[in-house]
């Protein structure tokens, strides 16, 4: 059945773009809090 | 002004001619000179003129009217738009919403002979979504024209 | 001054949490999408590329949206918070706009015939794309803040003007793409799934805007806290 490829290139499709971005997002957020952590700000930025 | 808020100065500046471009195209350039396609009736109010120049025409698949030669993938049907029916002739197999009565758009030339050759046939389809009726199964329109060959 | 635009630092397990909400909705809504429509009479099973494709498309113009009201309270307000919510919403609403022409191009290739067209949807669709990557461009060019607000705010909301033109494309002109759907157009066999996976979708839009919205204020923390460094380091070496 060939349009099940499509269907299955659809979806996949849509969860690598959200996963990808949800984590490129949280990593970037670990970063700047341990940045704001290292220049002696912790007090605020960490949870 | 430092040589840096100059360059990003004019960067900002290129972004927003970018911009601007882009605005005038849509603004200005669609909707005066872009039509996506013609009719059939618009195509041969154009007489002469209409012959051998690439163009995208849409409109109807006639019910009745269509003619596949599953050998030579060579396919017939005549286009309407209710008023005008142009005879188009296509190669190759089409897309599978493909059947009588509904909305296509084909690209390619109305030749002198009075056909029109396609290069490219896309499906229209419409906004309606809905399971087959009792009895009609998704789909029979589309392996009817085919027949074997796909399945 | 950095203290008064520092939020209320809220854990990031909070939007994890909020994250894998929106994940967990959306798998359900998809199972639920998937296993319950029935074959359509034209499409056959392709019809279920519709719940991933529409809400993406809807939850992109409301992405467009908050941009469009950031721009609007920036520039009324001059509240720097407003800025950076535009700013947050644009990167969302890109990558939601990526995915929906993406999407839209797998679906198209089985039922129109083609991966590509320039009907007039597609075509205003590439320009808010490439709109929105001005913004976003124009955002990393410019350096002082104030100017970058009030710049982006201004191409924001034209940007997000443009989303009216996308959306009334298919009635204005001729076009591929069919004209939007209707609870009368669409069967309640579909109508539940298409909402359900909507719903998820725009959970993850709210998850997606707040995370990027935080991440642009903890940046401008960091960046205020350099400027103070160097400032310091000023004043030690005059003295």
């Amino acid at each position: 059945m060939s349009e099940w490829r499509f269907i299955v290139a659809a979806y996949g499709l849509t969860w690598v773009v959200l996963v990808a971005y949800a984590i490129r997002l949280q990593v970037r957020l670990r970063r700047l809090e341990r940045q704001l952590g290292a220049n002696g700000n912790g007090a605020e930025a960490t949870p | 002004m430092t040589p840096g808020s100059r360059r990003r100065l004019v960067l900002a500046g290129g972004a927003i001619v970018v911009l601007c471009g882009f605005g005038f195209l849509l603004y200005g350039g669609i909707g005066e000179n872009l039509v996506y396609f013609l009719t059939p009736s618009e195509l041969l109010a154009r007489g002469e003129r209409a012959y051998d120049t690439p163009v995208r025409l849409g409109g109807q698949v006639l019910p009745g009217s269509v003619r596949w030669d599953a050998e030579a993938l060579d396919l017939r049907f005549r286009l309407t738009d209710g008023t005008q029916t142009l005879v188009v002739r296509s190669t190759g197999a089409p897309p599978q919403m493909f059947r009588e009565g509904i909305g296509v758009v084909v690209e390619g030339r109305y030749r002198e002979g009075g056909v029109f050759e396609s290069t490219n046939l896309m499906v229209k389809h419409s906004n309606e979504y809905r399971p087959p009726a009792p009895g009609e199964r998704p789909q029979d329109l589309y392996r009817t024209l085919l027949g074997e060959e796909r399945s | 001054m950095p203290g008064s635009f520092v939020p209320a630092v809220v854990s990031r397990r909070r939007y994890q949490i909020l994250g894998i909400i929106a994940l967990a909705a959306l798998v359900g809504a998809e199972l639920l999408g998937l296993s319950a429509s029935p074959p359509d009479r034209d499409m056959g099973h392709l019809q279920k590329i519709m719940y991933v494709h529409v809400p993406a498309a809807w939850s992109a113009f409301l992405a467009f949206f908050v941009v469009f009201i950031g721009s609007v309270l920036y520039l009324w307000k001059r509240e720097e918070r407003y800025d950076l919510l535009a700013a947050a919403a644009a990167e969302v609403a890109l990558v939601l706009t990526a995915l929906t022409l993406a999407l839209g191009s797998i679906w198209g290739r089985p039922t129109w015939g083609v991966w590509w067209t320039w009907d007039p949807r597609l075509t205003t669709t590439a320009i808010l794309l490439v709109m929105t990557v001005g913004y976003l461009a124009l955002r990393s060019f410019v350096d002082e803040p104030d100017r970058r607000a009030r710049w982006s705010a201004a191409v924001g909301i034209l940007a997000s003007l443009n989303v009216l033109v996308v959306y009334k494309s298919v009635q204005w002109w001729r076009t591929l793409h069919q004209v939007q759907s209707s609870p009368s157009t669409v069967d309640p066999a579909y109508a539940l799934g298409l909402r359900l996976n909507a719903l998820a979708f725009l959970l993850v839009l709210v998850y997606f805007i707040l995370l990027r919205y935080r991440a642009a204020r903890l940046e401008r923390l960091v960046e205020a806290q350099a400027e103070a460094r160097e400032l310091a380091q000023g004043e030690e070496l005059h003295v």
